[in-house]
């Protein structure tokens, strides 16, 4: 055989040689995500399908499609995608359970699967054996904060920014500094997390409209929508930039554009929120029968939910709870939330479902514990004056407006 | 009634997932960073004509820039610190001497439109330049703590980046008018440009997607196939061809490289660019958190490829943000490399060097880009793409690196150990990819790198993106 021979079925061979893939990352690892980078995530997925089919014992490129089909959950809310990606890693897992970039990105799939006790412990464990890798603390912090273990979080979010300051990293700091009341550094690092970047437009997209939803809470209702319109700019019909908008045309009273963002974000992905803002703006317009539809749209939810064996859905709690409507239901989906994720929003959603349950003494004590952070969420506040008002503390309800008003100027308690 | 209920039915359908996935903040967490990576340093001795005392630096960043997709979206990151190193004393120990750091600002011009550029550009200055982005030279030497900063040219000119190449109605004359145009020399005397340009990497990385099939004759080139600079369209495949990257330069006198200590200074300097982000504290601070941290390290980069082929991935964040003086811990990677013992001894049984390879340590502990100053730069005509290995000292990676030289090639083969005695000898010291040269000629004056590829001639049709045009009309 000719050495030139011998090189080539040696190079063939050599896909086969070991699950170390140090040898590949000499010349692909480059190539690769260059390429990777900038394109749409569907033809991202084509890729690494090709690559992944062509060299089926590189766990790399199985790894590389998953955190693609990842992605894909982010961009569209469809769980197909979450479980095509649980799949590899778990295949992938199945030949090596020490596989590194496979357990990263499982640790991905447990959160979006709200198994936030689970993924803090895998993220815990990752940490133990790469302690330099930013990721892990990322994950770490997402799962503590749903679990209500802000000083945790801040630790694991911090380490974050010491190992990398990116979009990925301050945008979770953002976020904290939003928990802490912090308007001001809140929305200079968001904006500094969308200037970092990512080679993936939702995830800039993703920031803007965190931004656009930081505003709004702070009753800025034009910059707001700017962030909005930017995202929506990067990222066509990105659901919850439309929905942002919507949010800021009913604000606005413009039910008619208002209308018309909803029912965009909803054709995209039809949360159980999006169909809710319709019901109550059909209702504005004396639109009884669309109104009606959108409601069915949430009762279906619900019953899909229970098929499901879903017990908790704190989201939903709160849509029956504001429109006074299968209230026992409510508080049971709230509750059964608390049992495994104690964050300042599920107890909110706790205070909010008993008051409109008739236990507004209850409803105040779990209220008290959303506001532990003093976390500018005008929404918590309205709930929590509401409640003062029910339990005849007037002054406790006037100190809550006040304290609103200082961070949204137009704070207003219907007006949501 | 029908109606709403094919309605209800075919939303819910959609509608079961997503109720619950929504309602936690599922923040992005990053497979790639872009705007901060770094793809390519070089550094080298001038070979424009009159300009062999000066030395180059230049970086690029966001490989794989189509240059008929949103040029906008390839601007630089007004959040970035991009760093030139430079060290040039205590035995190029990989700690920096001088510092030359770049930052961006965009200026949104007042539009009606999205768009970034409107109407025919035909000059620098513009006004359809709406997406506008300047750049402020901060020059540092660390022994001493002078600064320089600069934010005009020595005319008074901004520091502006080059716009990209839309194509002939767009950009017209595009170098003439653009590119060349946008190379600024600064009050002393030191050239810069920031832009976007071709990118002067060429691999053939499709044929390493297809089972490593590299086309014949790769991977061992002989005869004809290995001549410089190879030829004209062979049948290996440039991936890279038709891209374009964003490119920082740099032309200093090399007095000034070697802070004035000239002729009795060092005779080799080493260099590495870096990128930095702002250090900002998770809990609130009384402080203003724009401006109150201090800058971050989140990439570096000196030889080519050192950490892809050699830093493993839990190892890459930490890698990113260390010293190159630091380097030595992670000798043990660099010295015993899976490539050489385990691909190429182990599988092709090529005869290699043992570990540990104190050759690999030589060029990469620490990680910098070495350039012996001895060395007078090879015109153009006379370079050879494979740098001291072809015999043409003036390359990668004694002689820096420039920007046509083969750093696969020459990678390939210096892993093989041609750089041992007694390891120079068939097949070792004939391992290539095929590609020889770049789909586009260079530019033989600063920066050096060709002018970008326009978006309106960009075309994949005949698989050629171009190749052997050049670029900038």
């Amino acid at each position: 055989m000719s050495i030139r021979g011998l090189l080539f079925f040696s190079i063939s061979a050599f896909a086969q040689i070991s699950g170390n893939d140090l040898a590949n990352r000499a010349i692909e690892q480059r190539a690769v995500t260059q390429q990777a980078a900038g394109l749409p995530t569907d033809d991202r997925i084509r890729m690494y399908q090709r690559l992944a089919q062509a060299r089926p014992d590189q766990p790399h490129y199985q790894n590389l499609l998953a955190g693609a089909f990842l992605q894909k959950v982010r961009e569209t809310t469809d769980f197909s995608y979450l479980d095509r990606a649980s799949r590899i890693l778990e295949a992938v897992l199945a030949k090596n359970g020490e596989d590194y970039e496979a357990l990263r990105l499982r640790t991905e799939v447990e959160l979006e699967r709200h198994q936030f006790a689970q993924a803090a412990g895998s993220a815990r464990r990752l940490i133990a054996v790469a302690p330099n890798d930013s990721w892990n603390f990322g994950t770490l912090g997402d799962a503590l904060i749903e679990l209500g273990e802000y000083d945790q979080a801040a630790d694991a979010y911090q380490r974050m920014v010491d190992i990398k300051p990116d979009l990925s990293s301050y945008n979770r700091a953002a976020w904290f500094r939003f928990l802490y009341g912090d308007t001001r550094g809140a929305i200079d690092i968001m904006k500094q997390a969308i200037a970092a970047g990512s080679p993936m437009p939702e995830n800039i997209a993703w920031c803007q409209v965190e931004l656009g939803h930081l505003y709004l809470k702070f009753g800025r209702l034009d910059e707001a929508e700017r962030a909005y319109s930017s995202a929506l700019q990067l990222f066509k019909n990105y659901h919850s930039a439309l929905a942002g908008l919507g949010h800021v045309a009913k604000l606005r009273g413009k039910t008619g554009p208002a209308i018309e963002y909803y029912k965009s974000a909803q054709m995209g992905t039809p949360l159980p929120e999006y169909a809710a803002a319709l019901h109550d703006l059909y209702l504005g317009t004396g639109n009884k029968e669309e109104a009606q539809k959108q409601m069915e749209l949430i009762d279906v939810t619900d019953r899909l939910g229970q098929a499901a064996k879903e017990r908790l859905n704190r989201n939903l709690a709160m849509i029956y709870a504001d429109h006074d409507y299968k209230l026992s239901r409510a508080l049971e989906l709230a509750r059964a939330e608390l049992e495994t994720r104690k964050d300042i929003y599920t107890w909110d959603a706790l205070a909010w479902t008993l008051f409109k349950n008739g236990k507004p003494e209850e409803g105040r004590t779990a209220i008290e514990k959303a506001l532990a952070l003093h976390t500018p969420e005008p929404m918590f506040y309205m709930h929590a004056l509401k409640i003062a008002g029910a339990l005849g503390h007037t002054q406790e309800a006037e100190e809550y407006r006040r304290q609103a008003l200082a961070f949204n100027p137009s704070f207003q308690e219907n007006s949501f | 009634m029908l109606r709403r209920i094919v309605f209800v039915t075919a939303a819910a359908t959609l509608l079961a997932a997503p109720s619950f996935s929504a309602s936690h903040r599922n923040g992005p967490l990053l497979l790639e960073d872009q705007t901060a990576n770094l793809n390519d340093f070089y550094m080298f001795r001038s070979y424009e004509a009159g300009r062999g005392d000066s030395l180059v630096l230049s970086m690029s960043a966001q490989g794989f820039q189509n240059p008929d997709n949103g040029p906008s979206y390839y601007k630089f990151s007004d959040s970035v610190l991009y760093r030139f190193n430079i060290n040039n004393s205590r035995g190029l120990d990989g700690n920096p001497d001088i510092t030359v750091d770049f930052r961006f600002a965009t200026t949104l011009r007042p539009n009606n439109t999205f768009l970034s550029y409107l109407g025919v550009i035909d000059s620098i200055d513009s006004a359809g330049i709406l997406l506008y982005q300047t750049y402020t030279v901060t020059i540092t030497h660390l022994r001493t703590g002078a600064t320089q900063v600069f934010t005009t040219d020595a005319n008074g000119h901004a520091l502006s980046v080059a716009p990209p190449n839309q194509g002939p109605k767009g950009t017209p004359n595009y170098e003439t008018n653009l590119g060349a145009r946008s190379v600024f020399t600064l009050p002393n005397g030191m050239r810069v440009f920031a832009g976007p340009r071709d990118d002067a990497f060429y691999f053939d990385s499709a044929a390493t997607f297809d089972f490593l099939n590299f086309r014949p004759p790769a991977p061992v080139l002989a005869g004809s196939a290995d001549l410089p600079p190879g030829a004209a369209f062979p049948a290996a495949q440039d991936g890279f061809a038709g891209y374009n990257i964003s490119l920082i330069a740099l032309e200093l006198p090399i007095s000034m490289a070697i802070d004035g200590a000239s002729p009795a200074g060092p005779t080799k300097i080493g260099g590495w660019a870096s990128t930095y982000r702002q250090y900002i504290t998770v809990r609130p601070s009384p402080q203003d958190p724009q401006n109150s941290g201090p800058w971050k390290q989140v990439d570096r980069v000196a030889n080519p490829l050192t950490v892809e082929a050699l830093i493993p991935l839990p190892m890459k964040d930490f890698w990113n943000r260390s010293l190159p003086a630091n380097d030595k811990q992670f000798a043990g990677f660099i010295g015993d490399p899976f490539f050489a013992s385990g691909i190429l001894h182990g599988v092709f049984g090529l005869n290699v060097p043992p570990a540990p390879r104190n050759d690999l340590l030589g060029v990469f502990v620490p990680d910098i880009t070495r350039i012996d100053l001895t060395i007078p730069p090879t015109p153009p005509a006379s370079q050879n793409r494979l740098g001291p290995l072809g015999g043409d000292l003036a390359g990668w990676p004694f002689g820096g690196r420039r920007i046509g030289d083969d750093v696969v090639d020459i990678g390939f083969r210096a892993l093989a150990g041609v750089l041992v005695p007694g390891f120079n000898v068939f097949p070792n010291n004939a391992l290539g990819d095929g590609v020889n040269s770049n789909d586009v000629p260079y530019l033989t004056r600063f920066p050096f790198h060709a002018p970008p590829h326009a978006g309106f001639s960009h075309s994949q049709q005949d698989g050629t993106n171009g190749r052997g045009k050049p670029t900038g009309f």
